[in-house]
């Protein structure tokens, strides 16, 4: 029994056809206790959002909605990693759409403008449940926190805290450090909260960037799905480290991208070990 | 669809860097030679043409000339900075101060501050090419009446592009001071005394956020990149020069993480900042994209963070895209337009000599930097 009530958890999505979504629910279903009392999932169009993804993306915006929702757009290393988080649904055929997964396996489904919004927190409310699963859907902000005393979960590409931000794994090859997953509870921070477990990943041999990413986030959700039951029960004992330490990085200029590319397939983009869990 | 293009040919960034940056300098050459004078022209104009030779600007051009010749070994760049160092000795006046605005037979030389900075780092250039010639006397005098200048309370008061406004972006006047007493007077004691009292007094132009209040052409303005980046890069090089990076080179740099920062969340280096970091984001200024790339190409020297680097490869990357470098008309060829897009309001619908040379900087030193981190077997 959780030390806050409720044993179940909810997940945040960021869109219906989030394959970190999918493969978190699958991976949770496979190998923990814990149920998912409800998915809330972000609505892909709405007004606000697409104001805030023009803002960000300009004249790219449609390439990006394609990539985003649709089978990866022009960008060959984020098709190459989409068909590594296709995999596992794939072989357990799986579907592709959330919505659809909840309805087959009886989770509560919600749409929701925005996860920070009154709509998640009466959901919360509804479930009576301290804990949330992060696989998407924006920033997190302090209210929706504070609602969840037990701790929202996050898996970061990247370790922590060293390389915190954005494009972990791109940034981890770039500094000479192993392309690692680690998860992690959020909090007001970027990648700051406490961590509880990590595993480095080694890239194999010809791999490419997308699919190394790819694999470090399988290994990620994986590697939460594991642990997860341990941290409800309070068995596991996160490290905290000081809020400055590490760097917050962001998306990596297309050159150093290339650049990085060039050094996995010379084989030397960093070494990977055995799970190294912080108890 | 420029950019592709030189992509497909060289297959790597740093080699379109290298492409781009002779393309930018040649474009500086065609700039002098319409002139007839040995300045460079001071911009073009698809609507007006070429403009008269600017002293200011071709004063800095100069190491940019010579940094060229020295990358792409080719004695043109060379020639062509000594050319126009020689025309700027002609225009030097016995006081040492150098004219304010374009320069024209007719027109009555008055005295300009920055711009007499400015051409110092042409002349310390020069002079160090051309020790027998008469450039290390040219910087000498323009130096001291520079000193002469600074009041009281360690600013310089006259001879200002807006009369009664005294901008922060003066640190670019300590850049080439420092550059001149650290490499053709090491042992003037004195005058590296008063560049750090000038640093000190425009140190406290610094607010808080790391805006400086007096950065932009005019009081209460929001700032064109081009002259914040001129009050962080001066700031920040003239403490590197002299080997004060406290208070000066940290101050700077924080000031260029924030900046960086900034740029990185809202995907975007605006055309101007106000002192609350609040963009004015419907145009880029090109020159200062530029320029801040060089400043952080600097800071990620100082300070390992490849944060730094990352921006400034984004930051050259955008500017490069609007270089034509082959088809379209050959007078625009390598030229740097002030704005993104061309008639935005730093130097709208026109191609400054300055945004080449800081393209030209900035792509060079960007090339120089990738290439010592890229695997031997893919440097160009």
């Amino acid at each position: 029994m959780s030390m806050y009530g409720s044993d179940d958890v909810v997940i945040f999505a960021g869109y219906r056809r989030s394959l970190a979504t999918l493969n978190m629910l699958h991976a949770l279903r496979e190998r923990s206790h814990t149920k998912v009392a409800a998915v809330v999932c972000v609505r892909e169009w709405s007004p606000r959002r697409l104001r805030r993804w023009h803002r960000r993306f300009g004249p790219r915006l449609v390439e990006r909605i394609q990539r985003e929702f649709g089978g990866g757009g022009p960008d060959d290393e984020g098709r190459r990693e989409r068909e590594i988080l296709l995999r596992p649904l794939v072989e357990a055929n799986l579907p592709r759409n959330v919505q659809r997964y909840c309805r087959d396996a009886e989770i509560r489904f919600r749409l929701v403008s925005d996860l920070n919004s009154g709509e998640t927190l009466q959901i919360l409310a509804e479930h009576e449940t301290g804990c949330a699963i992060y696989t998407g859907g924006g920033i997190l902000r302090p209210p929706l926190l504070e609602r969840l005393p037990a701790g929202v979960f996050n898996v970061h590409s990247g370790p922590l805290p060293e390389v915190r931000g954005m494009n972990g794994v791109e940034w981890s090859i770039f500094l000479g450090l192993p392309p690692t997953a680690t998860v992690h509870r959020i909090d007001s921070g970027i990648d700051t909260g406490p961590c509880y477990a990590m595993h480095a990943v080694a890239p194999e041999p010809g791999e490419s960037l997308g699919q190394l990413r790819g694999r470090v986030e399988l290994t990620g959700i994986r590697l939460l799905a594991d642990i997860l039951d341990d941290i409800i029960a309070g068995r596991l004992a996160p490290v905290r480290h000081r809020a400055d330490t590490g760097r917050q990085y962001y998306e990596m200029a297309a050159p150093l991208k290339r650049m990085v590319e060039d050094r996995l397939l010379e084989g030397k983009g960093g070494g990977g070990g055995a799970a190294a869990r912080s108890d | 669809m420029e950019r592709m293009k030189v992509q497909r040919v060289t297959g790597h960034f740093t080699a379109e860097l290298a492409v781009r940056a002779r393309a930018a300098l040649d474009w500086l050459l065609r700039a002098q030679a319409v002139t007839g004078t040995g300045g460079c022209a001071h911009s073009y104009s698809p609507v007006r043409g070429w403009a008269a030779p600017y002293p200011e600007t071709s004063g800095y051009i100069i190491p940019t000339l010579y940094a060229g010749s020295a990358r792409f070994r080719d004695p043109k760049y060379s020639l062509a900075a000594d050319r126009m160092a020689a025309w700027l000795l002609e225009l030097q006046h016995d006081d040492g101060w150098f004219p304010a605005l374009l320069w024209h037979p007719r027109r009555i030389p008055r005295p300009s501050v920055f711009n007499t900075g400015q051409i110092v780092f042409g002349l310390v250039a020069a002079a160090e090419r051309h020790p027998n010639a008469n450039y290390a006397a040219a910087a000498r005098r323009a130096i001291e009446w520079l000193v002469s200048e600074l009041g009281p309370d360690a600013r310089w008061h006259r001879h200002a592009y807006r009369p009664g406004y005294i901008p922060s972006y003066y640190t670019h006047i300590c850049w080439p001071m420092a550059e001149y007493q650290t490499r053709l007077a090491p042992d003037d004691a004195s005058l590296k005394d008063s560049i750090l009292q000038a640093l000190a007094a425009l140190l406290r132009d610094r607010n808080e956020n790391g805006t400086f209040s007096k950065w932009a052409f005019a009081a209460g303005k929001p700032a064109p990149t081009h002259t914040i980046a001129y009050t962080l890069q001066g700031m920040l090089e003239a403490a590197r020069v002299l080997g004060c990076d406290d208070p000066y080179g940290e101050a700077a740099r924080a000031s260029l993480r924030r900046l960086m920062v900034i740029a990185e969340v809202r995907k975007r280096i605006a055309g101007a900042y106000d002192t609350a970091w609040r963009g004015v984001n419907w145009y880029r200024c090109a020159t200062g994209h530029c320029q801040l790339a060089s400043a952080w190409l600097t800071a990620y020297r100082l300070e390992g963070d490849p944060r730094f680097l990352n921006v400034a490869v984004k930051a050259v990357h955008e500017v490069a895209g609007r270089q034509t470098i082959e088809g379209g008309r050959a007078v625009v060829r390598g030229a740097i337009p002030g704005s993104i897009p061309l008639w935005g309001r730093y130097m709208p619908g026109r191609y400054p000599n300055w945004a080449a040379k800081f393209f030209a900087d900035a792509a060079m030193d960007l090339e120089q930097t990738l290439s010592e981190l890229m695997p031997a077997s893919h440097r160009a």
